[in-house]
């Protein structure tokens, strides 16, 4: 890395603000550096993964793609959300400044001479969309979940209900994120004091409900009109899915003989 | 101290740590369909509103009789299996049945809230041969029938609501 080179951006805080509801708020350039650095970095570190001899570039060149792109006025502004999902323009945008860097590279090695390798054998050497950027993906829906999740958890402490979190916390997180079983109806109920039925429903379905309303509020953030909430996440899920084809096969088999 | 109890302000932050299962798992919590409790979890959940103290559910509603004081303290269990119930208390817990059922959003709180309705029925019945409001016979047999047909319900209830039906039949004995 070019030690003259200052970071243009420090690694993005994801307790940080969501002041905006809109897809305008991704004309806020420093927003969206912040909030996307970590997702763009793993689909760099994708891209290059490769070619080795041009690693090693892959911090400046994402400092270089953020300077001179995403924070250079009037580049975000062209982004329009009828043209397709927003992270689908930082994947795409990113992915052809690589190229342009990596030819001009391949030129100057030359002598200024026309590089050797054509420009569109250089863009088919770029490995496709799976599974680079199934790198992006996921640090995109990280980084989406555990927004969600610390939104979710200042609403429920802000609105005096902590216990929801505490549940939803329970039941739902802690057993998918260490992959056990969750704990049983009567362990919640003697661990949280709940007195009913109703109450015990009623705290996990009030957290399912905030999960949903975080949900969407964060993707709204940079995904206009319920319509493209809604085809957000249900991207993601398919997305998910095409991960775990194990899994998917036994939802067909249930399916068939069903 | 259990996992729950534990301040642990980095729960969401082992999201960046997790596999597509783990992610798929949560984010299947967006579906609103998806059923809260697992199947075999209703027994527990039955039981868990027949032990339930009575005023826990009827005093939020303003629903607890004067006349049943004595049995602030009871459980919807040691009420409805009681011998001789206030007649005003099981109409209270009818309506809140009722009531649980037009409200509950979720799916499987309702089909508790019925089979305490139809439970509360039965005692009307087989405790003081009364019934708790305008049910029809068919519809209260059918009622009763469904219940029955609940594998998580308890085998003490099953009885109550049998012998109803049987009451049902032959209402001159």
């Amino acid at each position: 890395m070019n030690p003259e080179t200052q970071p243009l951006v420090e690694t993005p805080q994801l307790s940080g603000e969501f002041p905006g509801t809109v897809w305008m708020e991704v004309t806020d350039r420093k927003t969206v550096v912040n909030r996307y650095f970590g997702a763009l970095r793993v689909y760099l570190a994708g891209l290059l993964a490769r070619f080795p001899e041009y690693r090693n570039e892959a911090d400046d060149w994402l400092q270089d793609f953020i300077k001179d792109k995403i924070l250079h006025p009037g580049w975000l502004e062209k982004a329009d959300p009828n043209k397709g999902r927003f992270r689908d323009l930082l994947k795409s945008s990113l992915r052809n400044f690589v190229t342009g860097e990596m030819r001009k590279r391949e030129t100057a090695k030359r002598g200024g001479k026309l590089a050797v390798v054509a420009l569109d054998e250089l863009e088919q050497e770029i490995p496709g969309p799976e599974p680079v950027s199934a790198s992006f993906d996921m640090a995109w829906l990280q980084m989406l979940l555990a927004e969600t999740l610390e939104k979710m958890k200042e609403g429920c402490a802000a609105s005096e209900n902590a216990h929801v979190w505490k549940i939803f916390e329970t039941r739902v997180l802690q057993p998918a994120l260490e992959g056990v079983e969750p704990p049983p109806y009567e362990e919640l109920v003697a661990r949280f004091g709940l007195r009913s039925p109703a109450q015990a429903t009623n705290a996990l379905a009030t957290g399912k409900r905030m999960f949903a309303r975080h949900l969407r509020a964060v993707i709204a953030q940079y995904e206009s009109g319920d319509k493209a909430v809604r085809a957000e996440i249900d991207s993601l899920r398919v997305f998910l899915n095409k991960l775990m084809p194990e899994q998917n096969k036994n939802l067909e088999e249930k399916a068939l003989a069903t | 101290m259990n996992s729950a109890d534990r301040d642990d302000p980095d729960t969401t932050q082992t999201i960046f740590l997790s596999g597509p299962k783990s992610l798929a798992r949560i984010l299947a919590q967006d579906q609103a369909e998806a059923a809260l409790w697992e199947p075999q979890e209703m027994r527990a959940v039955w039981q868990h509103q027949m032990r339930a103290p009575i005023e826990a559910d009827l005093a939020p509603i303003g629903s607890s009789p004067q006349e049943a004081a004595e049995f602030s303290d009871k459980s919807f269990s040691e009420v409805l299996h009681h011998a001789n119930p206030p007649v005003a208390l099981l109409k209270s817990i009818k309506n809140f049945a009722k009531q649980m059922i037009k409200d509950a959003e979720d799916s499987q709180l309702k089909e508790i809230a019925a089979a305490l309705y139809y439970t509360s029925y039965a005692a009307g019945i087989t405790r003081h041969g009364q019934r708790l409001g305008g049910m029809s016979d068919p519809e209260l047999r059918g009622g009763f029938e469904w219940a029955l047909g609940r594998v998580w319900l308890d085998e003490k209830t099953k009885n109550l609501i049998e012998e109803a039906m049987k009451a049902m039949e032959s209402p001159g004995e």
